[in-house]
């Protein structure tokens, strides 16, 4: 293949990649959802103030309704806020950018692992691949910060690759994989594994004078960035994720497939829960692997998916089968053959150890060595065509394929998403906050918490003083900031009151009252003579927010 | 122990559709089993009639009417060996009584279009910005292709052999019957890795693939899904039989006696699960 040629490829994947993330980004998903609201929040009060929300000054991990968020994604939107302002492009922009930054990376590591038969192919082919995978793009449209953590990752392993050949690189090695630890829950676990990992694979190397002296130093710095998280691990705050969803905590949770009404003889055999931890967690582990879930029915979460499609697309089934029976067998692909399986078999074990079936975010690391082997089976596909006829089949089928897919990425993403989901992304509060600026400024408001945490929502799209917001919003001083759990049920944000509607006092004087179709129903308006003042429609033509004014006369 | 341990596993099945079914329905899941076990004798008897009792099957299962023909179809390519005769009479006894049992088998089949299905396809096209995009991804024939894939997945997904799906997927129109201990998929995983040893395998590949291509155009596939049961069995055995020639036979046993105490478990739990 001739220089020109696989630079071209690359580029074009790069760029399809930046066309696929960037279309519409801020603008598709219309809506911003809680979380990403949260995270855009934070981030604009430690600009303002240098202390998130809460009023903790520069925090390890942050505070975020009833867990905690990790760091680097909100520190990376801080100096982005001063440039694009605070909005939603904006939260989603350090998703997109690492996105992007993930795929000459991984094209780099990938010629470093594969063996000189595939040194062009697979590279190029997987690259490719990412750039047009549904997995990946989700999360570079979205504020996510797996995608980010998965660049740290990739990056990390390339730099290790490349110190096997020139030591220094180890030190740029450590810093990448230690900045990718606080960077997504997940990677708490996958990161370290991967580590160790690739230290057993060569520690013959490792171990040797040449290497000694980087290694040791890269140890030190990578500790030293761990440090701040090393100093609250053990705090509440850092482990309420890990304790809340996973599946050994049978205190919390009933383990699944328990069976009720049994003999109080059975009950220790049939319910034993070593069994059922057991074999939930190895369901779990064997579900990132099948095909059912991998091209059909995708993350069940709203946010985590788009509308008909899946994590891959099914035009991929034939050739992950057959790359998969390549990637065991063929024991010439040497290191890239580690590396994959050694991602592979890692890769969902943060995501097994949660309740959730097929959770996209929590594995997305492992759409690296699924796209590998996705790549190995076109290649071994192709490499069976003897006939010329059929080669040139496989390349239009292939062409047709790749045309249907953007179509699909753009019906689901832009269509069917905007359409169906709106209400899953928080859609109209941006209407909402626009409103409350238009309103009589001397009555007060109340905005209902019945089903959702609006204050966020209101704190994010009317850019709320956020000193102002620490003053009047007291909820947990710094010293107990990691350790106390509780929360606070109200908000006040000057005129505003955010809490739930009491119709027996509020009604009696004169004030706006915002809530979602439920809490504010057609017959509380006829009842207690409410003046309809807007409401704001989810695309599919469902009221999502009433404001009305109270008429106490 | 070891052949009460594959004597475990075989059984799980069976029993699970024994517990769920009234002795009338069995006859129906249970017989097109018993064909393709004949049929595997006189396969192994090297007798020409060995495909006769898979072409009886749709006369028991009407559903199952496409597996002879997928069968007869498969065999044109994949036993080369057969004379052109053989399977032109083949397929052609398959396909008319294909045509025999065509009302009963598509009534059931994913060929039957519900109301509902197409009015939301017609209600999806009014989201596209232009009618050759919104015909592309929403038509008719999309709700046949996404039966057809949901169900093909669902045939070769590991987690419907041995966990009955996700454990906290609702069982919802199938009943989702355990149908192998769930450490079963270690064997069943050597197997299929070192498939390349199984004796009579052409057989079997033949059955496992006619049978999953069948069912795929079934709506509700489940417990006729049970013609399998005997391919599946005969890989399961095969695995037991790799995994018996591991040299460290240390850790041999000890999964032994893992099998053995997870199978009594989940054993026992069948009777409560279909009381």
């Amino acid at each position: 293949m001739s220089k020109k040629l696989k630079l071209t490829i690359l580029v074009s994947s790069i760029i399809l990649a930046i066309i696929t993330r960037f279309y519409k980004l801020g603008e598709a998903p219309k809506g911003l959802y809680l979380d990403e609201a949260g995270q855009g929040y934070s981030a604009y009060s430690i600009l303002k103030t240098g202390k998130d929300e809460f009023g903790k000054a520069f925090p390890i991990v942050f505070r975020s309704f009833t867990d905690f968020k990790t760091p680097v994604y909100i520190y990376l939107i801080v100096p982005l806020i001063p440039i694009f302002g605070l909005t939603k492009f904006t939260v989603r922009f350090p998703s997109f950018l690492f996105s992007i930054l993930t795929l000459p990376f991984l094209y780099l590591l990938l010629k470093k692992i594969t063996p000189k038969k595939y040194k062009e192919s697979i590279p190029l082919l997987t690259i490719f691949l990412l750039a047009i995978s549904p997995w990946h793009i989700l999360f570079g449209r979205t504020n996510f910060e797996c995608n980010v953590a998965l660049f740290f990752l990739i990056s990390g392993i390339y730099f290790f690759h490349k110190g096997l050949s020139k030591p220094k690189n180890l030190i740029i090695s450590a810093i990448l994989l230690a900045i990718a630890i606080p960077s997504y829950h997940a990677q708490r676990l996958v990161t370290p594994l991967m580590v160790l990992i690739l230290f057993i694979r060569h520690k013959k190397n490792l171990l040797s004078n040449r290497y000694l002296k980087p290694l040791i130093l890269g140890g030190v710095i990578a500790l030293l960035i761990s440090i701040p998280t090393l100093s609250v691990a053990t705090t509440p705050g850092f482990l309420a994720r890990a304790r809340g969803l996973n599946i050994f905590s049978a205190d919390k949770h009933t383990p699944s497939g328990t069976l009720n009404q049994l003999p109080d003889s059975i009950k220790p055999i049939a319910n034993n829960k070593i069994f059922l931890i057991s074999k939930e967690f190895v369901s779990l582990y064997i579900s990132y692997f099948s095909p059912r879930n991998m091209f059909l029915l995708g993350d069940y979460g709203p946010r985590s998916s788009f509308p008909e499609l899946s994590t891959f697309f099914i035009w991929q089934l034939p050739f992950y089968l057959l790359g998969l029976y390549k990637i065991i067998k063929d024991k010439n692909l040497k290191e890239l053959r580690y590396f994959t399986l050694a991602m592979l078999l890692i890769s969902p074990l943060p995501a097994a150890v949660t309740h959730d079936p097929y959770s996209s975010i929590r594995s997305l690391q492992m759409v690296i060595p699924l796209l590998i082997i996705i790549g190995l089976g076109l290649i071994s596909f192709w490499e069976r065509l003897r006939k010329k006829l059929s080669k040139i089949a496989f390349l239009i089928f292939l062409f047709l394929s790749i045309i249907h897919s953007f179509g699909k990425l753009y019906s689901s993403i832009i269509i069917l998403n905007e359409y169906h989901r709106a209400n899953e992304w928080d859609y109209g509060w941006e209407e909402v906050a626009q409103t409350i600026k238009n309103l009589e400024p001397n009555i007060p408001i109340i905005v209902d918490t019945a089903r959702h945490g609006p204050y966020i929502e209101l704190l994010f799209f009317l850019k709320y003083d956020p000193r102002r917001f620490q003053n009047d919003n007291f909820e947990v001083s710094p010293s107990e900031y990691y350790t106390k759990m509780t929360r606070r049920d109200n908000w006040n944000l000057g005129n505003i009151k955010i809490r739930p509607i009491n119709w027996e006092y509020d009604t009696i004087k004169q004030q706006y009252l915002i809530g979602d179709r439920l809490a504010i129903s057609d017959g509380q308006i006829q009842e207690h003579n409410l003046k309809l003042v807007k409401e704001i429609y989810y695309p599919n033509g469902i009221i999502a927010f009433k404001i009305v004014k109270t008429n106490p006369n | 122990m070891k052949k009460i341990i594959i004597f475990l596993g075989l059984v799980f099945w069976p029993l699970g559709l024994y517990l769920t079914n009234q002795t009338n329905k069995l006859w129906v899941y249970f017989s097109p089993a018993l064909l393709i076990l004949a049929s595997f004798f006189l396969y192994k008897k090297k007798s020409k009639f060995y495909p006769l009792p898979i072409i009886l099957i749709p006369l028991v299962d009407s559903k199952l009417a496409l597996f002879p023909v997928i069968c007869a179809a498969l065999l044109i390519f994949t036993h080369k060996n057969h004379s052109l005769k053989f399977k032109a009479i083949f397929i052609f006894i398959s396909l008319l009584i294909l045509f025999i049992v065509r009302k009963q088998f598509i009534s059931q089949s994913i060929f039957k279009l519900e109301y509902e299905s197409k009015q939301k396809i017609l209600r999806e096209i009014n989201l596209y910005p232009n009618p050759l995009f919104a015909r592309i991804y929403q038509n008719k024939a999309k709700i046949i292709s996404d039966k057809m894939i949901g169900n093909l997945l669902a045939l070769i997904d590991p987690g419907n052999y041995f966990f009955s799906f996700h454990p906290r997927e609702g069982i919802l129109v199938n009943k989702n019957l355990i149908k192998y201990p769930f450490l079963a998929i270690i064997p069943f995983f050597l197997s299929f890795i070192g498939i390349k040893m199984v004796k009579h395998k052409r057989f079997f590949i033949l059955i496992l693939v006619s049978g999953i291509l069948s069912l795929t155009f079934i709506e509700i596939f489940d417990e006729s899904d049970f013609i399998l049961w005997l391919p599946l069995a005969y890989f399961y055995l095969n695995g037991w039989k790799k995994l018996s020639l591991n040299k460290n036979k240390l850790s041999t046993y000890l999964f032994y006696l893992l099998f053995l105490l997870n199978s009594i478990i989940e054993l026992s739990r069948i009777f409560f699960v279909y009381k």
